[in-house]
């Protein structure tokens, strides 16, 4: 038994070394191959966290919201936007900088955040808990991380992602559907609360719940300074003209050139849709 | 001072010494500077002795110099010179004392060394054991035989529990034994359960979080007894540095003195038990004389431990290379409690129990009692008699207790007795809160980009897994318990490498009566639940 044992010991000692030294060789690659991992699933939490935090002021694809913040979705922006205010520091910790501690004043006049409805808040609110934030410095990072993952999408992938869906006969619902994305894309849900449209929950601007009945009693409301005589004509004006009549007790502040950013076709969707609400 | 008549004799010295030397027979002198080395290395055995042990011969020299090592040598004393041959058959010890302190031993070496890259403070824990998996050589596979060796050893605790238990060796005279390892039984539950805090993820948080609640619920001092645990009202700076000195320093300490007194008794006192039937049974007395001759600890049962520590340990190393990963969820989060929180697999009997009823109760007073009734048992049973066939209330009882606590053990894990709504049900399980899940699984290559509705999806004819998995979503969601439940799954690129997924089941609202709730146009009301996630081309889920 002794002599067994021993020899068998020895044979498992040896294999067990064999393995060991097979994981050593291996180790180098598989430390990277796991860092590659984690830093993936910190971009995927940083998105997460990005959906659910920025995009009242980024917009949902961080394409930037008129009037409100500025567009983060490329990386080239990001770092020419870190050569131009003169950050000595990398792309990374500008973002974690950014983000942790908000901006008080904005830098770009034309991004006014949270002053635009309040003139006492902080043009950006600083997201770190150590300054009232609600998010831990780990949750920052995987924002950053996030961000610094914008690339230009290859032309492959935008062919690709132009025909995703087998497209049906256009119905109603197709034009409900567009409405909504583009009420998203161009970052309405900033401002604006419509609850038929995941996402947008704004206080700057009034709430679009109930906007076709609500629009025809502003135009015959005595307080109404705008040009419209119907409903989807006070919906219009208030989109091209947004000053022509502004809501008591909000702010002019909604931009003035969504003529420029939509097309014709574009404006009669969403102003079909708004009619329905 | 050397005089001229010195250096005159030198060369005359020399000489002699020279043949002085070649007098002697160098063999001999070698083998006895070198004997004298041996013995200084293994206590008292020289050269021959020391291959006779190896080729398993009789001693070379009387007194048996064997005997003496256990004399010499620290580390030998404290093991007996020689076992009766009974109490060392493997079916009779199963060696699971001897594997819980093994177990016991391969938990400090790991754990010292994670020990260098880790700092307990909730901003540096959960960083510090990203950076033991992508940044320290070796350091996966010591986290995950830290924690296999900790599963094990919970498991060869209990198991030699039983094992005690059931060849009736907690009886007297072995009564004082049996009390220390109900002791060491619950150092190494509470051992385990203080590391399952440390990598600070929501698995640690909430597990642990569960498990101090009921301290919360002892009578008169509840609150005390958890704010002395956690620190805090909740878990904090505060309770992950208790929890960490309990782990590294306190439990250990307590572990070791136990352990030695523990073992003090089996080595010294009373030995390890015989065979009920050795001792008491109906056998032939002579194979009754074999079965009682001793066995000497050096070599016979040195060797067989040193073959089984390489055993195991090469065992284990193998099965964490490949099958055994010790889990790591995201960081712990206390505003975000996840879904299907459990406490660790050894304390599931505890949650199932606190399901039953009162926690004042379930949780704190009845395990309470259990344990004390567990210590009392070899004071309360006076049955004299070992033989499993005499002790028929005994072994039934036993028996009876283990299934209660594997019927427990269920009950406490969240399929038992916990309603979750049936959209989030479905979609937690295709894609859990924590961990992969069927979905991720998949890998970011087979997740396609598009919009599917179960109302229109239709299985093709060579379905790709995506394909299978949408059609399982889709028969589920049309059997859940809503009324005309839709399911639609929306995915495209965020960026060129990351895949945007919105999962959602929405149906129509119903009344408690059943009947459907309409707006102001007559439209059925219909309610949602939405779950938005992303797929990074490098996550690896696939993998996983």
């Amino acid at each position: 038994m002794i002599r067994l044992q021993l020899a068998l010991g020895i044979i498992i000692t040896i294999v067990g070394l064999l393995i060991v030294a097979w994981v050593g060789v291996n180790e180098d690659a598989n430390l990277a191959q796991r860092d590659r991992e984690i830093l993936a699933r910190r971009i995927e939490r940083g998105a997460e966290l990005f959906e659910r935090n920025c995009y009242t002021c980024h917009g949902i694809n961080a394409q930037g919201v008129p009037g409100l913040g500025p567009a983060l979705n490329s990386r080239e922006m990001l770092e020419e936007r870190v050569k131009e205010v003169g950050w000595p520091g990398s792309l990374h910790s500008y973002l974690v900088r950014t983000i942790s501690g908000g901006r008080l004043v904005s830098t770009r006049p034309e991004y006014q955040g949270a002053k635009a409805s309040d003139p006492n808040a902080m043009v950006m609110p600083p997201w770190l808990e150590d300054y009232g934030g609600p998010l831990r410095p780990a949750d920052i990072e995987d924002i950053a991380y996030f961000l610094e993952n914008f690339e230009e999408f290859p032309p492959e992938l935008l062919e690709q992602m132009a025909t995703p869906t087998p497209a049906g006969p256009p119905g109603e619902e197709d034009v409900a559907a567009r409405a909504s994305a583009l009420f998203i894309e161009k970052g309405c849900g900033g401002c604006h609360t419509l609850s038929s449209v995941p996402g947008a929950t704004g206080a700057v601007g009034p709430a679009l719940d109930g906007l076709g009945q609500r629009a025809a009693e502003r135009i015959a409301d005595a307080a109404y300074t705008g040009q419209a005589t119907t409903a989807e004509e006070y919906i219009r004006e208030s989109i091209l003209d947004p000053s022509a009549f502004v809501v008591p007790d909000y702010p002019d502040a909604m931009p003035k050139n969504f003529g420029d950013l939509l097309s014709e076709e574009e404006l009669d969707i969403l102003v079909q849709f708004l009619l329905q609400q | 001072m050397l005089g001229l008549q010195d250096l005159r004799n030198l060369p005359r010295d020399f000489e002699r010494k020279v043949r002085e030397i070649l007098n002697q027979d160098l063999e001999e002198v070698v083998r006895d500077r070198l004997d004298e080395r041996v013995r200084t290395i293994t206590a008292g055995l020289d050269l021959e002795e020391l291959r006779a042990v190896f080729r398993g011969d009789p001693p070379t020299e009387k007194p048996n110099p064997r005997w003496k090592v256990h004399t010499t040598s620290f580390l030998f004393h404290i093991r007996p010179r020689y076992y009766q041959r009974a109490s060392t058959w493997f079916t009779h010890t199963f060696r699971l004392g001897w594997l819980s302190t093994y177990l016991f031993f391969i938990e400090l070496v790991t754990g010292i060394i994670l020990m260098i890259y880790y700092a307990p403070t909730p901003n540096t824990a959960y960083r510090d054991m990203l950076n033991i998996l992508t940044n320290v050589r070796f350091g996966l596979l010591m986290r995950d035989l830290h924690r296999l060796g900790a599963e094990l050893m919970v498991i060869a605790v209990f198991l030699h529990m039983l094992r005690v238990y059931f060849t009736g060796s907690y009886k007297k005279p072995r009564e004082f034994t049996w009390l220390t390892g109900v002791i060491l039984l619950g150092i190494t539950l509470f051992l385990s359960f203080s590391g399952y805090l440390l990598p600070w993820d929501q698995l640690a948080y909430w597990a642990v979080t569960i498990g101090t609640s009921m301290a919360d619920k002892t009578p008169l001092i509840g609150r005390e007894v958890n704010l002395l645990l956690r620190g805090a009202p909740d878990i904090g700076a505060g309770g992950l540095l208790r929890f960490y000195l309990l782990h590294v320093l306190f439990l250990p300490l307590l572990a070791i003195l136990f352990i030695s007194v523990h073992y003090y008794k089996v080595s010294r006192e009373h030995g390890i038990s015989l065979p009920a039937v050795v001792e008491e049974g109906e056998m032939d007395e002579d194979r009754r004389r074999w079965a009682k001759e001793r066995i000497d600890f050096i070599p016979d049962l040195l060797t067989h431990e040193i073959f089984l520590s390489v055993l195991v340990l090469v065992a284990m190393v193998v099965a964490v290379i490949f099958w055994f990963d010790a889990p790591l969820e995201s960081q712990a989060n206390p505003q975000i409690t996840p879904l299907d929180t459990k406490a660790p697999w050894y304390f599931l009997w505890l949650q199932g129990m606190l399901k039953l009823g009162d926690p004042t109760w379930m949780g704190v007073i009845l395990p309470g009692l259990i344990v004390l009734l567990l210590a009392a048992i070899p004071y309360m049973d006076n049955n004299p008699s070992r033989l499993a066939k005499n002790r028929p209330i005994a072994v039934s009882m036993g028996v009876l207790g283990v299934i209660v606590l594997i019927i427990l053990s269920y009950m406490g894990t969240p399929k038992w007795g916990i309603e979750t709504p049936p959209a989030v049900r479905i979609i937690q399980d295709i894609v859990p809160q924590e961990g992969v899940g069927p979905f991720r699984k998949l890998g970011y290559e087979r997740i396609k980009l598009g919009t599917f509705d179960t109302d229109t999806f239709v299985l093709p004819e060579n379905p790709d897994e995506f394909d299978v998995l949408f059609a399982e979503f889709q028969k589920r969601v049309k059997n859940a318990p809503l009324a005309s439940p839709r399911g639609v799954w929306e995915i495209d690129l965020l960026q060129p490498n990351l895949k945007r997924v919105k999962m959602e089941i929405s149906w129509t609202k119903v009344d408690e009566e059943g009947n459907i709730l309409k707006d102001e146009k007559g439209q059925p009301v219909r309610d949602q639940y939405e779950k938005v996630f992303f797929i990074h081309e490098d996550s690896g889920y696939e993998r996983e």
